[in-house]
């Protein structure tokens, strides 16, 4: 369980989804934007957040710029621990919401 | 020069500008490489979109680039709102606790409150929050 995971911000919930539907498959970050239905260019700063915690990891592309045409992109993945952090993350908050709309269908209206 | 290359050269200005606020060194290079990549092939609106994201975002990657020591508790800290912040506005909704007991929870920033549900009563309020402290 992750502490106040409750409060995730949802722009963080649909990267860690774009995330965990492949955890294998490495994004580079206009992608994972992309992937989670936000502006690219504004993810980030959470991937650095999810970086700095270790969820995630980075690399550049392996290729040769000269011969793609093109420069080498920063690839990022959730890590091992990201993955079930992320998971449990994303249960936490599923479960939290969950529990708010039961209680707040048990409130009878004043 | 293809007629690509001037908007080429204000995208790299932008990204400069963008990544100047970085700290110097690696990891501005890092990100400087990375988000030219990224631009690399965007077509005209695309790029643009990519850059306004940037700019909107650069003092948040900055802080999120200053402190990598972040744990999961910052990755789930709340983007709390400015009306939120300053008092002038919360989304209340009602809710109960574990007690059965009704209270107010902001569905923006997540505070409760606790205000005697239903009273209007603002001046008893008052008075009984500054009795309470000395009980």
């Amino acid at each position: 369980m992750v502490a106040g995971v409750r409060r995730m911000t949802i722009p963080t919930q649909l990267v860690l989804r774009a995330l965990l539907a492949d955890p294998a498959r490495a994004m580079y970050g206009a992608e994972i934007g992309q992937a989670a239905g936000l502006p690219s260019g504004t993810v980030h700063p959470m991937l650095a957040r999810l970086e700095g915690a270790g969820w995630l990891e980075s690399r550049w592309e392996d290729i040769d710029p000269r011969a793609e045409g093109r420069p080498a992109r920063r690839y990022y993945r959730l890590s091992a621990d990201g993955v079930r952090s992320a998971r449990d993350a994303l249960a936490s908050s599923y479960q939290s919401r969950r529990r708010l709309r039961v209680t707040q269908a048990k409130v009878t209206p004043s | 020069m293809t007629e690509h290359e001037p908007n080429r050269a204000r995208a790299g200005l932008v990204v400069r500008a963008v990544t100047r606020m970085l700290p110097a060194g690696p990891i501005r290079d890092r990100y400087r490489q990375a988000f030219l990549a990224e631009l690399h092939g965007l077509g005209g609106i695309s790029s643009m979109l990519f850059l306004f994201g940037l700019l909107s975002r650069s003092f948040a990657l900055r802080a999120a680039v200053r402190n990598p020591s972040a744990d999961s508790s910052t990755i789930s800290a709340p983007a709390k709102p400015l009306l939120c912040r300053t008092g002038l506005h919360h989304r209340w909704r009602t809710y109960l606790n574990p007690d059965g007991e009704p209270y107010r929870h902001c569905v923006r920033c997540g505070a409760d409150r606790y205000d005697g549900m239903g009273q209007t009563n603002v001046a008893g309020n008052v008075a009984g929050n500054m009795v309470m402290p000395g009980w």
